[in-house]
C-alpha cells in the first residue's frame, strides 16, 4: 500500500473549481477527487467549456481552488512556494506568443529557469538536462534554428521540450494539439505516451479529441458540466457504456464497434450489403454517412461488391433496376441524387 | 551544428567585446573634438589626460561644455534604448517605447504648467525669462513622477499587461489635451519656452546637474541588468513566466518602476527625445540576430550609446555654429529606421520579441 502510494504525485479531494469574482464565487466543476501517477499519460476530455482549463490552471497554482484539497506529493498546494512548484509542475499551452529572434535550444534552455541564478547562467548539468530534452523530442537536428521559422507542430514539440527540461515530476498541458493538424496531433500525443513512460513522469493532457485521446491515453478523466469526474482506463469506459452515456447527443451517439462517433438520421433507409474486407468496411462507412443503415439481411435495396474482377465493381438493385457503379464516390453520388423509397 | 552554434555565439561576443565599445570611444572623442571652436585632437586629447593647454579657455570649453554634453548624451542613449527593450518586452509589442506608460506625457504637462502658468503664481515664482534649469527638470520630475505613481497603482490591481499598455496612451492623450488649453492661455514667450523644451536639448547640463542625473540613470541600468533573466523568461507570455517560477507581478513592477526612473528622470532633464527607444532595441535584436536578453541589455545599451553619440555628432552640424534640434534628428533617424524595419520583414511579428 505505501509502495503505491508513493506513485501518486497528485491527489485532489473534494475540489471545486471556478471563478470568484468579488465576493460572488461560480462554481464550474465540483466533487472532484482524481489521483494521477508517475508514468501514465492521463487525457482529461470534456466538451469546450465544460471546466478543462479551470481546473488545470487550479491543479498548476494559478488559480486558487473554491473549496477542498489539492496535494502534490503528499503536500497542500497551497503550502508549496511558487518557485519550489516551478520544479514539480511544469506547463505547455494552446498557444505560444511568439518569442522574437531565439534558438530552439535558447527556448529550451528557458525551462531551466527554477535552477538558474539571477543572470540565467547556464550550468553543465542545466546543458546535460537541455539535450537530454532535445533528444527526447527528437528535436536535436533544429536545435539551431530560429523559434519563429518553426511549423506550428514543431513549436508545440519545442514547448514540450522546454517543459522537459524543467525537469518536474508532472507535466500538465493545456489543449497541446488544438491547432494542430491530424498527423501532428498524433505524433505529439504518442510523442507525450512515450515520454511518460520513459522519464517515469505523470503526463496530463486536456483535449477534446477522443479519438487520438482512445489510441494513447494510459486512462481517462471525463468531464461533464454537472457531474464529478470520470476516471478509468479507456476500453474499461468503452465496455460499461461511460463514453456513451456521459457524451449522448442529439445528433450523434457513439459506436461502441469503432469507438467513433456516428450522425443520427431521421428517417433510416435499410441497405443489404455484400461484399468482402476492407471494400465492405469503406462501402459501409460511405453508406452511413449518408444515412443509410447497413444490414446482413434482405431488404428492397442490395448492393453487391463484385469480387471476380480487378477493379472492383459495385452493382446496385432495386426493385426490377439494375445499377453498376466503378468506384463509392459514384454510388454514392447516384443514390444521393435518387430517392430510393421502400 | 556545433560550427553554426559557435560561429553565432563568437560574432555575438565580438560585437560585445569589440566593434560596440571601440565605436562609443571613438564616437565619444569625435563628439568632444567637435564644436564651433577648432581645438586641434592632439590638443583635445592634451586637455582631457593632463587637464592642461596652451590656451585656458579651450580647457574650459572641453570641460564645462563638451565632456559634460557628450556624457549626457551617453546616458540619454543607455537610459532610453534600455527602457524600450524593457517595454517591448514587457508588453510582447514591436511597438513599445520608453513613452507608452505616459511619462513624457506627465513630464510635458509638469513642465508647461510650469512655463505656462508661471502668470497664475507671478507672486511666488521669479518670472519667465528666469525660470531656471533646476524649476524645469523639477517640474518635469514631478510630472513624471505623479504618471509613475498613477502606472504602479494601477499596476498592481491590473492583471493583463494590455490594459496597462492602453491606460499610457489614454494618459497620453489626456496630457496632450491639458497641455493644449494651457497653450491656448498662455501669451507668445511662454508658447515659446515650451517649445524650445519640446525640441529637447543634450547641451545643458552643468555638473552640478550631472551629479544628480548620473546616478539615477546609472542605477536604472544596474535594474535592468537585473532582471535579464525574468525578461527573457517573459518572451514566451507571462502564464509559462509565472508556471517557471517567475514571480510575474513583481517583474512588472519593477520594470515599470526601472523604466519610469530612467525615461521619466531622461524627459525631466534633457527633454522628450524620440524613436531612440524604440528603434535602438530592433537595431540591436537585427545586428547580434538574437531577440536574448543575457546579450541583448548590454548590446542595446551600447548601441543607445552609439546611435545618441552619432545623432549628437549630426545635430551639431559639423563645420557651422547651428545645433539643431536634438529631437527632430532622433526622430528623423528613427522613424525610417522603424520603417525599414517594418517594411523589410515579412512578419514583424516574428522578428521581434
Amino acid at each position: 500500500m505505501t509502495h503505491e502510494t508513493s506513485h501518486i504525485v497528485l491527489e485532489t479531494v473534494n475540489l471545486a473549481v471556478g471563478y470568484r469574482s468579488g465576493s460572488s464565487k461560480k462554481t464550474i466543476l465540483d466533487r472532484i477527487n482524481l489521483k494521477l501517477e508517475r508514468g501514465n499519460l492521463v487525457c482529461l476530455l470534456g466538451e469546450n467549456g465544460v471546466g478543462k482549463s479551470t481546473l488545470l490552471k487550479t491543479i498548476s497554482g494559478v488559480i486558487s481552488p473554491l473549496s477542498g484539497d489539492i496535494f502534490i506529493d503528499g503536500t497542500p498546494l497551497y503550502r508549496i512556494s511558487q518557485k519550489a512548484l516551478a520544479k514539480k509542475i511544469s506547463l505547455v499551452l494552446t498557444g505560444t506568443q511568439k518569442p522574437g529572434i531565439l534558438k530552439v535550444r535558447e527556448l529550451v534552455a528557458l525551462g531551466r529557469y527554477p535552477y538558474t541564478g539571477w543572470g540565467g547562467g547556464l550550468s553543465a548539468d542545466d546543458h546535460k538536462n537541455i539535450d537530454r530534452a532535445l533528444s527526447l523530442t527528437n528535436i536535436d537536428y533544429m536545435a539551431e534554428e530560429n523559434v519563429a521559422t518553426l511549423s506550428d507542430g514543431q513549436m508545440q514539440k519545442v514547448m514540450i521540450a522546454r517543459a522537459l527540461a524543467q525537469d518536474s515530476d508532472m507535466m500538465i498541458l493545456d489543449e497541446p494539439t488544438a491547432f494542430l493538424d491530424v498527423n501532428n496531433r498524433l505524433e505529439v500525443m504518442h510523442l507525450l505516451k512515450m515520454l511518460a513512460w520513459e522519464t517515469k513522469k505523470a503526463i496530463l493532457v486536456s483535449t477534446h479529441d477522443l479519438d487520438t485521446a482512445f489510441h494513447t491515453a494510459d486512462q481517462l478523466w471525463l468531464a461533464t458540466c454537472c457531474l464529478p469526474i470520470t476516471t478509468g482506463c479507456p476500453e474499461d469506459l468503452i465496455v460499461q457504456g461511460e463514453i456513451a452515456h456521459l457524451f449522448d447527443h442529439e445528433a450523434f451517439t457513439f459506436d461502441h464497434w469503432s469507438g467513433r462517433f456516428k450522425a443520427n438520421f431521421k428517417s433510416v433507409k435499410r441497405i443489404f450489403l455484400v461484399g468482402e474486407d476492407k471494400y465492405h468496411l469503406w462501402t459501409r462507412n460511405g453508406l452511413e454517412r449518408i444515412g443509410f443503415k447497413v444490414t446482413n439481411e434482405e431488404a428492397p435495396l442490395k448492393l453487391t461488391i463484385l469480387s471476380d474482377r480487378n477493379p472492383r465493381r459495385w452493382s446496385l438493385s432495386f426493385k426490377e433496376e439494375c445499377h453498376d457503379f466503378n468506384g463509392i464516390g459514384d454510388l454514392i453520388r447516384f443514390l444521393r441524387s435518387h430517392t430510393l423509397s421502400d | 551544428m556545433n560550427a553554426l552554434q559557435s560561429k553565432g555565439k563568437t560574432s555575438i561576443f565580438w560585437y560585445l567585446v569589440v566593434v560596440f565599445p571601440v565605436a562609443m570611444t571613438l564616437l565619444f572623442m569625435f563628439n568632444i573634438y567637435l564644436g564651433s571652436v577648432d581645438i586641434p585632437f592632439q590638443e583635445m586629447l592634451r586637455i582631457l589626460g593632463r587637464r592642461d593647454s596652451v590656451h585656458e579657455s579651450w580647457i574650459n570649453i572641453i570641460f564645462e561644455f563638451r565632456l559634460p554634453k557628450a556624457t549626457t548624451a551617453v546616458l540619454v542613449g543607455a537610459g532610453l534604448s534600455i527602457s524600450g527593450l524593457l517595454m517591448q518586452t514587457l508588453f510582447n509589442n514591436p511597438l513599445a517605447g520608453p513613452f507608452v506608460l505616459g511619462i513624457t506625457s506627465g513630464a510635458s504637462l509638469g513642465v508647461a504648467l510650469l512655463v505656462m502658468a508661471s502668470y497664475l503664481l507671478a507672486g511666488i515664482l521669479p518670472v519667465l525669462g528666469e525660470i531656471g534649469h533646476w524649476a524645469l527638470i523639477i517640474a518635469g520630475c514631478l510630472g513624471a513622477s505623479l504618471v509613475l505613481l498613477i502606472i504602479l497603482l494601477v499596476s498592481i490591481r491590473v492583471k493583463s499587461s494590455m490594459t496597462l499598455l492602453i491606460i499610457g496612451l489614454l494618459f497620453g492623450s489626456t496630457t496632450g489635451a491639458l497641455v493644449s488649453i494651457l497653450q491656448f492661455f498662455s501669451d507668445k514667450d511662454e508658447i515659446q519656452a515650451y517649445l524650445i523644451w519640446t525640441f529637447g536639448s543634450l547641451g545643458g547640463l552643468t555638473w552640478d546637474e550631472l551629479v544628480v542625473f548620473i546616478p539615477v540613470v546609472v542605477s536604472g541600468l544596474v535594474l535592468a541588468f537585473l532582471l535579464k533573466k525574468p525578461l527573457n523568461a517573459l518572451l514566451i507570455g507571462e502564464s509559462y513566466a509565472q508556471s517557471m517560477g517567475v514571480n510575474v507581478k513583481k517583474v512588472r513592477l519593477m520594470i515599470i518602476l526601472t523604466t519610469s526612473l530612467l525615461a521619466g528622470s531622461i524627459t525631466a532633464f534633457c527633454g522628450p527625445i524620440a524613436f531612440i527607444g524604440i528603434a535602438v532595441p530592433h537595431m540591436a535584436r537585427i545586428i547580434l540576430n538574437s531577440g536574448n536578453h543575457r546579450y541583448l541589455t548590454l548590446a542595446t545599451i551600447m548601441l543607445g550609446i552609439i546611435v545618441m553619440l552619432l545623432c549628437d555628432t549630426i545635430a551639431q552640424l559639423p563645420g557651422s555654429q547651428y545645433i539643431l534640434p536634438i529631437n527632430a534628428i532622433t526622430s528623423l533617424f528613427g522613424a525610417p529606421m522603424v520603417l525599414w524595419i517594418v517594411l523589410g520583414k515579412k512578419d514583424v511579428r516574428n522578428s521581434f520579441a
